[in-house]
């Protein structure tokens, strides 16, 4: 079969069942029906079924009485599907459609075209849409186009605000720490409810020598019952999904991103923090610094740049630096780092070598000529025209 | 192993006698005759006008490197390319780089004789063509003068020496200057548009030099010429081809080493550099008449006259026949030949050998420069042969 | 008896002289096949080298000298010409003095010199030379006084007009000569020029 026609039905057998078995490409394109435009071109070529052509001789006639196809053709179970799939179409048009389903229908079209007279198109009114013009921007925003920031959009700027958000990451993290869980996903909660975050921010740090371990002070037993809960089920939320549904206070500890369009009040108008036990504590363990940096980041809106990361040291440093008291030159980041031109001027092996040399400037082309002695000789050509003086 | 190029065969071997020519000796010779031509006045205005090329070439201060003909003395020791150099060539460290420099500046580029290495290139020349001679002909005490010609072509003529300097990865300057980085190879280049393959304005002493009509003979090379057999070339004033101005610094550098680091260093660096190039001088031979110079060869020697045999033959009624003929002397075979005809197999086996006659090398060769070194043996004299052969 | 009973339960079809000539060819193809492998391995089976291989004498490791055939350096000087103060003529004896008999020489004439012609055979020569140099050529002066061509040459020289007159002859054929002719003709002289230069 011609390529051309080939395209033109790939559609087509997908529509007529495959489930019941496997019938190869070659043999689906035989038994196919073919459409009428197939067949006008069809008629006299070699491609006719050498049985169709054998009837035909037999008979004398064009169009012989009998079955096309008495030795072959579909099978039982194709005709039943056959006369199932008037009640399956429709359901597929319904279907909402975007510009590339187009395709589709293009294809369905010619497959169940009416093999009465066939008509070219003149003008392309009316004919199925392929494709895109460049005007691929009207089409409305899927889910995989929107794109939704992993820091809190509005960054906060008050001290209160900071040490807010430094307490409760610095509580999570503990409370992972304790449950002995991956640290840096409390990060996938971006907001928590609002007793959940009272208990949060009820929780007290005390820390002994910076450590994490054993840090937290709970408020009372419940408190440290629900928390304990709450954050058993981040991180691995799929498996805990099912057993929250059957759990009476299911609805009251779910965790659920709070939705980011709705008016939201800044850690529930909480003003002030009620310890200063977290600000002792230590980042000396990379693990546990990535992940509390990753989540006061998240709540604070700040970005930390990764010479900052590398230098600092504890909870109270990363408040500094959000807050503006620690800034890069304190951190003496902000030194360029020397140059490798003086630093392999000042080397003392390099000097030492004779058959080394180090230029303290780039040496470019007009270097390159007064090495060779051609400089002179340049220009004294372009003085000699008047081009240099 | 490098192996050196073939620029020319001998042509008919002809002449008695081998002497090597000092080119000292010619090189006074020249300035005598240039004194006698030319006039003080003309020297004079000649330097007058080198002045006034360097004038109008360095406009710049007198105390900028721009007025300098060449690098300053200075500026060797900054120099990284000519301290690799130095280091490359695993020369003696008595020998300073300002030296080195200095064997990197041509006559052409600085004219004051005390910054050039004209002096250097000629002691190196001379050494140079000591050291080759004594142990061509120590080695093959009977080649012919023209092989021996063609062989010193191939040591340390100058298209060797350039490609020595080539391979040694030193780089040309565009210009001479005072600026200039002194690793560099400084000379003044011919003028673009000048016609390289012109004749070269050829000087000899020889007497009846306008009779052009007159044979030279082979011997009188020996005397007149220099060590190549070729008449020596006039310098050219207008500029210096980069392959002279190559071989100069070659030169030089051989004489520097003499002159630095003394004798067994010179000798050292002869082999290391020169001796150890490739050369096949069977190849250097190029008989037109073999079967007749065999012939002569064996009346004068007092051997039996040498007569053609077949020692194999197959094909001889089809398209390529070969013929396998080997002259013998009486009961001695003295060369063996292949051919396609039986005239091509007996002149191949003449020549093989003539080759034989000529390439005979005795054992435990001595040159007689090693005997310059303290402690040497007793001088035993080498082979002397009676010559070529002359029909 | 044995061999004779055997040769009759012989199926007939396998001896093919008893065939018809139709089914001669296959039955010779097949014999050919086996027949010529056969002669092949026999061929193959080529005796090694004496120096070859380990024999009873050697007892103990030795080195295998069997280089390929080729001409001989020309860097190994004949016995014959090495001076005779040198040690090589006394370490090689006479080992390699070859009986020179069995080969044949290259030219039927042998290089003798007679001297067999005095002054006045000379004079006669330059006498008939001068006097009809188109009759007396050098061949047939050669022929006359049985000497060779080259002697001629060397005792008298031919008038200019008789070596104009050749010159003129020499183009006439050269002449008609065609461009292949004259190619051949000049490849032959490089490739002689080329016998005195190659190794």
């Amino acid at each position: 079969m011609r390529s051309s026609l080939r395209l033109l039905n790939l559609e087509a057998p997908t529509l007529q069942g495959s489930k019941t078995l496997y019938v190869c490409s070659v043999c689906r394109q035989e038994t196919r029906p073919r459409p009428a435009l197939a067949r006008q071109f069809l008629r006299n070529s070699s491609t006719t079924p050498i049985t169709e052509r054998v009837r035909r001789k037999i008979w004398g006639t064009d169009s012989p009485p009998g079955l096309e196809d008495p030795y072959g053709g579909q099978s039982v179970l194709e005709k039943k599907f056959k006369k199932d799939q008037p009640e399956q179409r429709p359901q597929r048009t319904q279907e909402p459609d975007d510009g590339w389903r187009n395709i589709d229908e293009a294809s369905a079209g010619v497959e169940t075209a009416p093999s009465g007279e066939y008509e070219p198109a003149t003008t392309w009114e009316g004919l199925a849409r392929v494709g895109h013009l460049g005007r691929w921007t009207d089409f409305p925003a899927s889910e995989v186009d929107e794109y939704t920031s992993f820091k809190s959009k509005k960054r906060l700027t008050k001290p209160n605000h900071h040490a807010l958000a430094a307490h409760q990451a610095a509580v999570e993290i503990c409370l992972m720490q304790s449950l002995n869980k991956p640290l840096a996903s409390v990060c996938d909660v971006v907001e928590h409810q609002e007793p959940i975050f009272d208990l949060l921010w009820k929780c007290r740090i005390k820390p002994a020598d910076g450590q994490w371990n054993g840090a937290l002070v709970y408020p009372d037993e419940k408190a440290e019952q629900v928390l304990a809960y709450v954050f058993e089920q981040i991180g691995s939320q799929a498996q805990t999904e099912s057993a929250a549904e059957d759990a009476a206070e299911a609805d009251e500890a779910e965790p659920e991103t709070v939705d980011p369009e709705a008016p939201r009040s800044l850690f529930f108008n909480k003003a002030h923090v009620r310890d200063k036990g977290y600000l002792r504590l230590s980042l000396a363990d990379p693990a546990t610094k990535f992940a509390f940096l990753k989540r006061f980041s998240q709540l604070t809106g700040h970005y930390f740049p990764d010479p900052v990361i590398n230098s600092i040291s504890s909870v109270r440093e990363a408040i500094q630096y959000v807050g503006g008291e620690l800034s890069l030159k304190s951190l003496k980041l902000d030194a360029k780092p020397q140059k490798l031109g003086p630093q392999l001027t000042a080397s003392k092996t390099l000097q030492d070598l004779p058959n080394v040399k180090v230029f303290e400037k780039r040496q470019k082309r007009v270097d390159r000529d007064e090495e060779l002695g051609r400089k002179k000789v340049i220009e004294a050509a372009l003085r000699e025209r008047g081009l240099i003086q | 192993m490098k192996r050196l190029q073939l620029q020319r065969w001998s042509s008919s071997v002809l002449s008695p006698r081998a002497r090597t020519g000092g080119r000292l000796q010619q090189h006074l010779y020249y300035n005598l005759r240039r004194q006698s031509t030319v006039t003080p006045a003309a020297q004079a205005e000649n330097e007058q006008l080198i002045d006034q090329q360097s004038s109008l070439l360095t406009t710049q201060t007198p105390g900028s490197p721009y007025s300098l003909p060449s690098p300053p003395v200075e500026a060797a020791r900054e120099s990284a390319k000519l301290a690799a150099l130095h280091a490359r060539l695993y020369l003696p460290t008595r020998l300073p780089l300002e030296t080195l420099a200095r064997c990197l500046v041509d006559s052409s580029a600085d004219p004051n004789a005390k910054f050039n290495n004209e002096s250097l290139s000629i002691l190196g020349h001379d050494l140079l063509s000591h050291y080759t001679s004594e142990h061509l002909i120590c080695t093959y005490p009977r080649l012919p003068l023209t092989v021996i010609f063609a062989a010193m072509y191939a040591y340390v003529g100058p298209k060797t020496l350039a490609a020595m300097t080539r391979e040694w990865g030193v780089e040309l300057a565009a210009v001479p200057g005072g600026e200039v980085d002194p690793g560099l190879l400084q000379f003044k280049r011919v003028v673009p548009g000048t016609d390289v393959n012109e004749e070269p304005a050829v000087a000899t002493e020889r007497p009846n030099e306008h009779r052009t009509s007159w044979r030279k003979s082979m011997t009188s090379r020996v005397v007149y010429d220099n060590e190549f057999g070729d008449p020596t070339e006039v310098k050219n004033i207008k500029g210096v081809p980069a392959e002279h101005a190559s071989a100069r610094f070659i030169r030089a550098v051989m004489g520097a080493i003499y002159l630095h680091a003394g004798r067994p260093a010179a000798k050292r660096f002869f082999e290391q550099h020169f001796l150890s190039r490739h050369l096949n001088i069977s190849e250097l031979f190029n008989f037109s008449q073999p079967a007749r110079d065999l012939a002569r060869l064996c009346a004068r020697e007092n051997f039996e006259p040498p007569v053609a045999k077949i020692i194999s033959e197959t094909g001889r009624k089809s398209r390529h026949p070969v013929f396998v003929v080997g002259i013998f002397s009486g009961q001695d075979k003295l060369g063996e030949g292949a051919g396609a005809s039986l005239l091509e197999a007996r002149s191949r086996a003449a020549v093989a050998a003539l080759k034989g006659w000529y390439l005979y090398s005795p054992l435990n060769v001595r040159v007689p420069s090693a005997m310059e070194e303290e402690g040497a043996a007793p001088w035993k004299p080498v082979h002397v042969d009676l010559g070529e052969v002359i029909v | 008896m044995a061999t004779y009973f055997t040769s009759i339960k012989r199926p007939l079809p396998s001896l093919p002289f008893l065939s018809p000539s139709s089914c001669e060819p296959i039955a010779w193809g097949a014999r050919r096949h086996q027949s010529s492998y056969r002669r092949t391995k026999q061929r193959l089976r080529v005796k090694p080298d004496a120096s070859f291989g380990t024999s009873s004498t050697n007892t103990y490791d030795h080195i295998i000298h069997n280089p390929p055939s080729s001409a001989p350096s020309v860097f190994q000087t004949p016995t014959k010409f090495l001076p005779v103060d040198d040690v090589r003529r006394t370490l090689r004896g006479s080992s390699t003095h070859v009986s020179t008999a069995e080969f044949s020489p290259v030219f039927e004439t042998s290089g003798e010199k007679r001297y067999h012609l005095n002054a006045s055979d000379v004079e006669e020569i330059r006498r008939l030379r001068l006097s009809d140099p188109m009759t007396w050529s050098r061949w047939k002066l050669a022929k006359r006084f049985d000497c060779s061509p080259m002697f001629i040459a060397m005792v008298c020289e031919a008038s200019p007009q008789k070596k104009e007159i050749q010159k003129q002859v020499l183009e006439a054929v050269q002449s008609r000569w065609g461009a292949k002719r004259r190619m051949a003709r000049e490849d032959r002289q490089l490739r002689k020029e080329s016998w005195g230069r190659d190794p």
